[in-house]
């Protein structure tokens, strides 16, 4: 393709005789313009004149022999590429200086606290812990109230009762206090 | 390329919002299980702590009294049923939730959810039994509370027990590489650290050092668990096969994978009853729900072991962040 490029563009230098030039332009000229037809259409019609124009023999011959004699010129490939070579360069600085960082800066990125509480909480380990005691509640619970359905009377030393009474003895405000108030207003 | 790295960043961030908010949402199942759980546990109790009240109280008339206790006794064996049925969902559910298992994980695994899904149709018809109080008298209800509890002793503890050890063994190994695979990076991280000549990295190797054994012990723990699961249920299997006589109370109830107490003794340290034993002197026969239970027991120290190794991790993650000051 640049080759042909260059052909042409060597074609621009070869002159056609003063015959055929004036020739041409005496017919373009000689193109009559009527009255009713536009200024586009009139210009169509000389061009179409144009058509009917042709070298003669020897302009024809001196433009072929310059084609076909032009010498065919390889295209030169590059033999440095400055654009890859940059890049390259680059990146290999990037890499050298990101590695010079990373060995003068020593890190852990595995010992991350945040990242190894949320690890050690996505292993629901302390949810299972807490279901293996409680199974043995459930069990219990279960068998307890069962008995109690079965039987007429109520065992006293049943946990239930028990842990229930516990805790509304904890629940209860210690009455130490007013005990202490009493004596106190007896003694004094 | 800045696309491909924007792509790839894009993707790498959602993979890991993706893998955390899925063990979020599991860990959040789990929580939300064992609180309904907890929940009806709790109404059990209270119920029981009523009908207690009612039986112990000298304000009634013994028609009222019999009466009120007749409405407890229903409304206690309502709640158990209630729990049974919530305890069984969940151990379908967390059944079902097991991946990656062995051979013969899988199919003990089928074998569960089969049993489980048919204790449930038995809760179910005891449900439906419940939904006519008026058919209800004291002798009934006592008598269904009854055949109730030889039930959950003969069949279902010990297939509760044995599903419970199953599914603790299956995820402890999960935990277990989660926790080698976030050892082998932090030693990884260490022994950078000690080619960089950091000063105090001797202190880090203690930890580390530290958390090898507790890891180990974890390890240790988790295997003789595993080992001794599968010797009970292979001898389970083997009496289950052999023994044609079953000492089940009723045939209207689900019968569990076993027909025996007894099973020859393991070469662990999982108490397995040994029935080969001809010693008059012998210590007592170990009941196989005791015998899962004593799985449970080790994949809960294992658990333990788990969580100070990760204890030990923090620390060093504290120590390490004043040393890189």
């Amino acid at each position: 393709m640049e080759n042909i490029t260059e052909k042409l563009k060597k074609l621009k230098d070869i002159q056609p005789d003063a015959g055929y030039s004036q020739h041409s332009k005496l017919v373009i000229l000689a193109t009559p313009i009527s009255p009713e037809k536009t200024r586009a259409s009139a210009l169509t019609e000389a061009l179409k004149g144009l058509k009917e124009i042709r070298p003669d023999m020897d302009y024809s011959r001196v433009s072929k022999t310059a084609i076909l004699a032009a010498p065919f010129i390889p295209r030169r490939q590059p033999i440095f590429n400055w654009q890859l070579a940059f890049t390259v360069a680059g990146m290999l600085l990037v890499l050298i200086s990101g590695n010079l960082i990373h060995n003068l800066k020593p890190t852990a990125p595995n010992l991350n606290a945040q990242a190894l509480e949320t690890e050690f909480a996505n292993l629901n380990i302390d949810i299972q812990l807490a279901k293996i005691d409680y199974s043995q509640k459930t069990d219990e619970t279960v068998s307890l109230a069962l008995k109690e359905i079965t039987t007429k009377q109520t065992s006293h030393l049943n946990p239930i009762i028990l842990e229930s009474e516990q805790t509304r003895l904890n629940d209860q405000p210690p009455d130490n206090k007013d005990i202490d108030n009493l004596l106190d207003q007896i003694l004094l | 390329m800045k696309k491909i790295i924007k792509y790839f960043v894009l993707i790498s961030a959602a993979s890991l919002i993706a893998v955390n908010s899925a063990s979020a949402e599991q860990s959040a199942n789990l929580q939300q299980s064992f609180d309904k759980i907890k929940e009806s546990v709790q109404d059990v109790k209270e119920g029981t702590k009523n009908l207690i009240t009612t039986k112990e109280s000298e304000n009634l008339s013994p028609e009222e009294k019999e009466k009120q206790e007749l409405e407890q006794r229903v409304d206690i064996f309502a709640k158990i049923l209630n729990l049974s049925i919530k305890e069984a969902e969940d151990t379908v559910s967390q059944l079902k939730s097991l991946k990656n298992l062995e051979e013969k994980a899988v199919s003990s695994k089928k074998q569960f959810i089969k049993n489980f899904e048919e204790f449930l149709k038995f809760y179910n018809e005891q449900q439906n039994i419940m939904e006519k109080p008026e058919e209800i008298d004291l002798a009934k209800i006592k008598e269904i509370a009854q055949s109730f509890k030889d039930w959950r002793e003969t069949n279902y503890n010990q297939e509760l027990a044995a599903a419970t050890a199953f599914l603790l063994i299956n995820r402890q190994e999960t935990i277990l590489e989660m926790a080698s695979n976030r050892f082998v990076k932090i030693s990884s991280d260490i022994g950078k650290l000690k080619k960089n000549n950091l000063k105090g990295v001797e202190g880090l190797e203690k930890m580390l050092n530290l958390a090898t054994e507790t890891l180990k012990d974890a390890k240790n723990l988790y295997s003789e668990a595993k080992d001794g699961f599968w010797l009970i249920k292979d001898k389970l299997s083997i009496a289950s096969s052999t023994t044609a006589s079953s000492t089940l109370t009723s045939t209207s109830t689900p019968v569990a994978a076993t027909s025996t107490e007894e099973i020859i003794a393991p070469k662990t340290s999982v108490p397995v009853e040994n029935t080969s034993s001809t010693n008059s002197t012998s210590t007592p026969s170990i009941s196989i729900e005791d015998q899962f239970l004593s799985i449970k027991g080790l994949i809960g120290d294992s658990l333990n072991k788990i969580k100070e190794t990760y204890q030990i991790f923090i620390e060093m993650s504290n120590f390490v962040k004043k040393l890189l000051i």
